[in-house]
């Protein structure tokens, strides 16, 4: 008959031990990116910046894209940058893209006939492009969209992915933003 | 035969079947006039009648599965003969409380038992796996190797699963979550397709899945059996082992320790590797019953790991991606073939402690009493950046206490019954450090419940009604989407009823009927879950404001049991459902990563008819025909399209040779050749699916086993998808990405039985 008191007394312990926790916290959202920043310079050195924000992250606000305004024929030395601002103090997120450069890549895509040209200028240590630097030059006046496209886990290695055609590259989109140019 | 008329054959022999022991009755004993299609089963009380039978020397086989056989001859003269039979029982003193209580124990709703060899060969498998073999029963799988069951197509919380008395509770609300149940420790696994809910609580609208231990063992060796396990395809194996000795003092109970480990590597699909779909699982349990006197006691203690891969091409993070794998003829991922488990993969770790207690009062009174207690630990790990791929982005505790008394009664030789209460407490606690808004919230449950059956027997009818009264509470505290934590309570009360009829009739036909209420309160995650759903870039929106489910289930059950001839078990079934919980599209939500379909939980009346059939015909000795069909009708009444998730229509046939097979254990061997159908789904709603269901299939598979003498050795040889056909299955929740189900597979399967 010791075993009923016994089972029932342990049981009881282990339950106000088990049970007595803590209650929930809100949620450290450290994986969020919610700004996204394009640096350009022109051959004149001139900057151009904009920027593109989700002020929630995963919340129901709609995020906000600034549009690009840039000369027609010229050549510029780009670099994006991406941010968590959901955190404090706000986390560079862009650094850990570039620890893992391996596995990621940035995609610039833009629509059929644009005078808009894109190229890579940087690598990872497999000497595939990643894309947080890139080179981009812009044709005749035109209103345009940037599609930027960030994977995780793509083949860079897939038919004409290094080159910047997503089509093969496969992996999982982490970021698929849309910045509107307007070349004057 | 030929020469008599059927006014000579007007015999009857009735009696009673009882237990050597404490003369009480054996429920559900078979006698079969040998050589004929005539026989019996026994009522609750253990009695019989065989009408018509014919004047002559005939031979009588008595079984029960829990006895030894027993053959009688006796000479049949005009009228009635009275026969009495004596069992004995493996074990003696148990038989006053267990059998006693067996005989009450079970509703009287259509129910359908798995075979004990098959179980025991498989016992390194999983549940759903086993319960395959039942009709009306499909699996609901997530890549290879996740499955879990579906029953007249209502899956996870909507059926129960019962281990000893205690409702299995682990994360049974997620699609792509196994039932943490290992069946090491148990011999009985039953799949209760009636109504059910009067005597197992709130949720089991589609049916319940009784596991329970055999009676135990008290012999003075040491009983031990070794299961082994191999396959090429998912290659890997399995080793078991159980080990079971009945204490020194004698019939004083007895104990048992089982552990078991199981290890595999990727599936093959036809061409192509499914990257990541390996897995391991690591069990334990030890179980120890004590009788003394008018005393029952026993406890289990349960452990079980479960680690498993999912298919690397489900991770995807928005609707361009899945277009994206949805256009491809292969997964969008194919490696080597790995035995590695990498993310996404998960992690569940359930831990539990039952204790069963029996109590005599008196010679028609038996006081029960169940506990347990349960821990379910589950992780899940997705592809992360910033190496965070190896901390879960879920991690839950889930800790679930339940209590259940129940007395047992027998007014007279024409009414039994019992009733009882039922408590539960539940709490699930996130792990904070998971940088992710938890699927489930932080939340206390309670539930309460009070119960009565009553059973009226009379010549070959039970009759049986049944009411009951349940509360559920929740006390959650909800994360938004903004971050913000909301604390909110809920309270559903919910009455059911339900009444049963079984007849038996002359020729050994069983009618049963069952028609009756069931009701489930929303889960927690249909109430508040909010977040993402990786392998559909989906959002799940949770919906504070739903009300409980309520069903109506009608079963009508017709069985044969005739171990000479032909035996079949038919239910036809009609169920509807008011407030069928579901997830309705939404459009979609524009994020940092593209869009996302978001999907809410929502609520309208639904419909349910099938039927599903299983035979046996055995043409010769020799020849056994088995052939299970299962149909289903589900439909959504507000827009009058198809649920998702609705198993289409299957049958599955087998033919059997054996061997030397004979009454007596010699050894001998088997040969098996099946074929399996599934047709194609069409009643489907396209808001459900990203790509219509795929199209019919045809499976064929062989098989061969040898069985030493007295089953000490069983060897099975199994060959699956013969032809190696790529076919996709309509309720593989990752179909969309792995493009092809598993190829051709061998798999071995080894029971060895010892004493020392």
């Amino acid at each position: 008959m010791f075993i009923k008191p016994s089972i029932i007394l342990s049981s009881i312990i282990l339950l106000l031990l088990i049970y007595a926790c803590e209650k929930p916290r809100p949620i450290n959202q450290e994986e969020i990116i919610n700004r996204i920043e394009l640096h350009l310079t022109d051959s004149k050195g001139k900057s151009y910046e904009v920027r593109y924000f989700d002020e929630d992250g995963e919340g129901t606000k709609e995020p906000v894209a600034d549009t690009l305004f840039i000369p027609s024929g010229e050549h510029f030395t780009c670099y994006i940058a991406l941010f968590n601002t959901l955190v404090t103090p706000t986390a560079n997120i862009t650094s850990e893209i570039a620890e893992e450069s391996a596995e990621h890549q940035f995609f610039y895509l833009t629509g059929p006939g644009s005078g808009l040209e894109f190229s890579y200028d940087d690598e990872d240590m497999m000497n595939h492009p990643i894309g947080l630097r890139f080179k981009l030059s812009s044709g005749g006046a035109e209103s345009e969209k940037l599609n930027i496209i960030l994977r995780h886990m793509p083949d860079k290695t897939a038919q004409y992915v290094m080159s910047g055609d997503i089509t093969n590259a496969g992996g999982e989109t982490d970021i698929d933003i849309i910045i509107p140019v307007v070349v004057k | 035969m030929e020469g008599l008329t059927a006014q000579s054959c007007e015999s009857t022999i009735r009696g009673r079947i009882y237990d050597e022991h404490d003369r009480s009755g054996l429920e559900l004993s078979s006698i079969i006039i040998m050589g004929t299609d005539q026989g019996s089963l026994t009522d609750s009380l253990g009695n019989y009648i065989i009408r018509n039978v014919c004047p002559g020397t005939i031979t009588l086989k008595v079984t029960h599965i829990d006895c030894e056989e027993i053959i009688r001859k006796i000479t049949v003269d005009k009228g009635v003969i009275q026969l009495d039979i004596a069992l004995e029982h493996h074990v003696r003193q148990l038989d006053q409380v267990n059998i006693q209580a067996k005989s009450n124990k079970r509703p009287v709703a259509p129910h359908e038992k798995i075979n004990r060899t098959e179980l025991n060969l498989s016992k390194n498998g999983t549940l759903t796996e086993n319960l395959r073999s039942i009709s009306g029963v499909n699996s609901l799988t997530t890549g290879p190797n996740i499955e879990k069951p579906i029953i007249h197509g209502m899956f996870g919380s909507r059926i129960g699963i019962l281990v000893e008395g205690s409702k299995v509770e682990d994360q049974q609300w997620g699609s792509e979550h196994a039932p943490s149940v290992n069946l090491l420790l148990f011999d009985d696994v039953e799949v209760v397709k009636g109504v059910s809910a009067i005597r197992y609580g709130a949720k089991s609208l589609g049916g319940t899945i009784v596991i329970e231990p055999s009676i135990p063992y008290t012999g003075q060796q040491l009983d031990g059996t070794i299961h082994l396990g191999a396959s090429t395809n998912a290659p890997g194996g399995s080793i078991s082992l159980e080990l079971a000795r009945g204490f020194r003092a004698q019939d004083k109970g007895g104990w048992k320790l089982a552990a078991g480990i199981t290890r595999y590597g990727d599936s093959h699909a036809p061409d192509f590797v499914l990257s990541n779909t390996g897995g391991e699982n690591v069990s334990a349990g030890f179980m120890c019953t004590f009788l003394q006197d008018k005393w029952f006691h026993r406890i289990t203690l349960m452990t079980q790991y479960t680690s498993s891969a999912l298919l690397l091409s489900t991770q995807i993070g928005s609707q361009a991606d899945l277009e994206h794998a949805l256009e491809l003829s292969r997964p969008t991922i194919i490696r080597p073939f790995t035995f590695g488990i990498a993310p996404p993969s998960q992690k569940v770790l359930h831990t539990s402690a039952i204790y069963n207690n029996s109590y005599r009062l008196n010679a028609n009174q038996i006081i029960r009493l169940n506990g347990s207690f349960q821990w379910n630990n589950r992780k899940e790990f997705d592809i992360r950046r910033g190496g965070r791929s190896n901390i879960p982005a879920v991690n839950m505790d889930l800790l679930t206490t339940q209590l259940e008394i129940v007395e047992d009664h027998t007014w007279s030789n024409a009414f039994s019954g019992q009733w009882g209460m039922a408590f539960m407490h539940q709490h699930n606690q996130n792990d904070n450090k998971t940088d992710r808004f938890p699927l489930i919230p932080w939340y206390h449950q309670i539930n309460g419940g009070l119960f009565i059956i009553e059973k009226w027997y009379h010549k070959n009818i039970i009759a049986e009604v049944g009411g009951r009264g349940d509360f559920t509470n929740y006390y959650s505290i909800y994360y938004t989407l903004t971050n913000d934590l909301i604390t909110d309570r809920k309270k559903y009360f919910n009455g059911t009823f339900s009444a049963s009829i079984r007849y038996q009739n002359h020729s050994g036909l069983i009618f049963t009927f069952n028609s009756g209420m069931g009701f489930r309160p929303p889960d927690i995650n249909e109430l508040y879950s909010n977040g993402v759903h990786i392998s559909a870039a989906s959002y799940e929106v949770g919906n504070p404001n739903l009300r409980s489910e309520r069903a109506l289930k009608t079963i009508l059950s017709i069985e044969k049991n005739n171990l000479n001839r032909l035996s079949f078990v038919a239910n036809i079934y009609h169920n509807s459902v008011q407030n069928f919980i579901y997830l309705r599209p939404e459009g979609s939500i524009i994020t940092i990563a593209g869009a996302k379909l978001k999907y809410q939980y929502t609520q309208s009346d639904a419909q349910f008819f099938g039927a599903d059939v299983s035979t046996k015909f055995i043409l010769t000795p020799a020849l056994l025909i088995e052939e299970k069909s299962d149909y289903l009708y589900a439909v959504n009444k507000t827009t009058k399209m198809g649920l998702p998730m609705i198993p289409p229509f299957s049958n599955r046939l087998s033919l059997t040779w054996s061997i030397n097979k004979s009454i007596t254990n010699k050894s001998h061997y088997d040969f098996s050749v099946n074929w399996g159908y599934t047709a194609r789904q069409k009643r489907y709603d396209e808001a459900d699916v990203f790509s219509p269901p795929p199209a019919e299939y045809h499976l064929f598979g062989l098989g061969t086993r040898y069985k030493s003498r007295n089953n000490k050795l069983i060897l099975d040889l199994e060959l699956k998808n013969i032809f190696n056909i790529a076919y996709s299955n309509y309720l593989d929740r990752l179909r969309y990405f792995s493009k092809s189900e598993s190829g051709r597979s061998l798999s071995l399967k080894m029971l060895f039985n010892f004493q020392s």
